[in-house]
């Protein structure tokens, strides 16, 4: 038999013996309609590596609002939150997707529609915990605002904790006559699994925010 | 010559005379223990498989922790003090760059040649309501970019100081001082504010 009847990853050899391959004729590759700058990452699905876009921030923000509500509403919040059964001191982030792409989806898988990110209280559009399906170093950026129904003393004291409520970063505080949004971010050097929420440390006559209003802000970086 | 002799990275063509060749197959590749959305990197001698990280890092000093302020070793809060901050386990992301600290409290950070984005919040208590404070960020004893302030009817922090640092040789060291500061609480009535609610960012760009 002669080595023309030799093929490699389907390609022949040409009359001069030569045979080119390109990385996508490789068996583990599939790069279809690529683009300047993408990546290859790999797909445990299609067990292949394939292109994708990639940038740094893994990000999301919300119109504000809290529960699910539709409308304004003048009720107190409370500690602890009466919204959901599972981390009830975890304060529920507005999740409504804007301009949403996702990039790191490796940040977790728990939710198809925003991986990594969990929601609460059967509210699917109220963002509760982030839950670190993979361990890593992780800058977390949220912004959060206090409720312009609140009363001109209502305040927020809040900050990031893991799911048993200790402290993984600096707390701040909000007051509604300050009419301010504050940051809230740490650095988290995650396990798998682990879970990251917004803790409320206490609050006095703070109320939901308008859904109208974009106040929240949550960034999940990987460093 | 027959088929058998014939091998492309390693690999034996099957009997219609196909050599299968996937990535791991190449001798400069090793995809071993790969997970859904990891790429390629390369190592310096192989291309190894990675999760993708931010091209810059940085370091994060504030765990938020409940200490008291007159268990770190600043002095009390006067203009020209410079400001501790509690961290346990502060990050510390960029090469070369160490944290000098003494029982969790940092008092400074040392940079190396490089650019940086520096945010640092304080978080003071008052003895009255008039209180307030300012402070800045120094590089290497000089002061730089914003001047944060915080104040009594804040509660806990007010605007963070900030800067742009370039590095360009040698290394500098970045703490946190008062400007100016009126009705601050002594030393040993500071308690946990500064602990609970004070951070220093530092991020390579």
């Amino acid at each position: 038999m002669s080595h023309n009847k030799i093929t490699v990853c389907s390609k022949n050899l040409d009359a001069s013996s030569e045979l080119s391959l390109n990385i996508n004729d490789l068996d583990d590759v599939n790069i279809s309609s690529v683009s300047s700058n993408e990546y290859l990452t790999y797909n445990s699905t299609s067990s292949k590596f394939e292109n994708n876009t990639a940038s740094i921030t893994y990000a999301d923000r919300g119109a504000g609002g809290h529960g699910g509500g539709s409308t304004a509403t003048s009720a107190p919040l409370a500690i602890p939150n009466p919204y959901h059964t599972g981390y009830t001191y975890f304060w529920e982030f507005a999740a409504e997707r804007i301009n949403y792409t996702p990039i790191f989806q490796d940040v977790g898988d728990s939710n198809s529609q925003l991986d990594g990110f969990v929601y609460g209280g059967g509210k699917t559009q109220w963002l509760t915990h982030v839950n670190f399906s993979t361990a890593g170093t992780y800058f977390l950026y949220f912004l959060l605002h206090i409720g312009e129904n609140s009363t001109a003393n209502g305040y927020l004291e809040c900050g990031l904790t893991d799911s048993s409520y200790n402290s993984v970063g600096p707390r701040v505080h909000v007051r509604r006559s300050d009419e301010k949004r504050v940051v809230i971010k740490t650095v988290y050097q995650a396990s798998a699994s682990d879970v990251v929420g917004l803790y409320m440390y206490s609050l006095s006559n703070a109320t939901y925010t308008r859904l109208s209003y974009i106040n929240y802000l949550v960034s999940v970086e990987r460093i | 010559m027959s088929h058998n002799k014939i091998t492309v990275a390693n690999q034996n063509p099957d009997s219609s005379g196909e050599i299968t060749v996937a990535l791991n197959n190449l001798s400069d590749v090793n995809t071993s223990g790969v997970s859904t959305n990891q790429t390629l990197i390369y190592s310096g001698s192989a291309w190894t498989v990675s999760n993708m990280t931010s091209s810059s890092t940085m370091i994060f000093v504030g765990e938020g922790a409940a200490q008291n302020y007159n268990t770190s070793g600043g002095s009390a809060i006067s203009a020209g003090v410079s400001v501790e901050f509690y961290d346990s386990n502060a990050f510390n992301g960029i090469s070369s760059a160490t944290i000098t600290s003494s029982s969790n409290w940092v008092s400074s950070v040392t940079l190396p040649v490089g650019n940086y984005i520096i945010q640092a919040n304080l978080g003071i208590t008052f003895s009255a309501s008039s209180g307030e404070a300012t402070y800045r960020i120094y590089v290497d004893g000089a002061a730089v970019g914003t001047t944060g302030n915080v104040g009594y009817s804040d509660l806990s922090v007010g605007s963070p100081a900030a800067t742009y640092l370039s590095v360009t040789s040698g290394t500098s060291v970045i703490d946190v001082r008062i400007i100016t500061v009126s009705s601050a609480n002594t030393l040993a009535n500071q308690s946990t504010r500064q602990a609970t609610h004070g951070y220093f960012e530092v991020r390579s760009v």
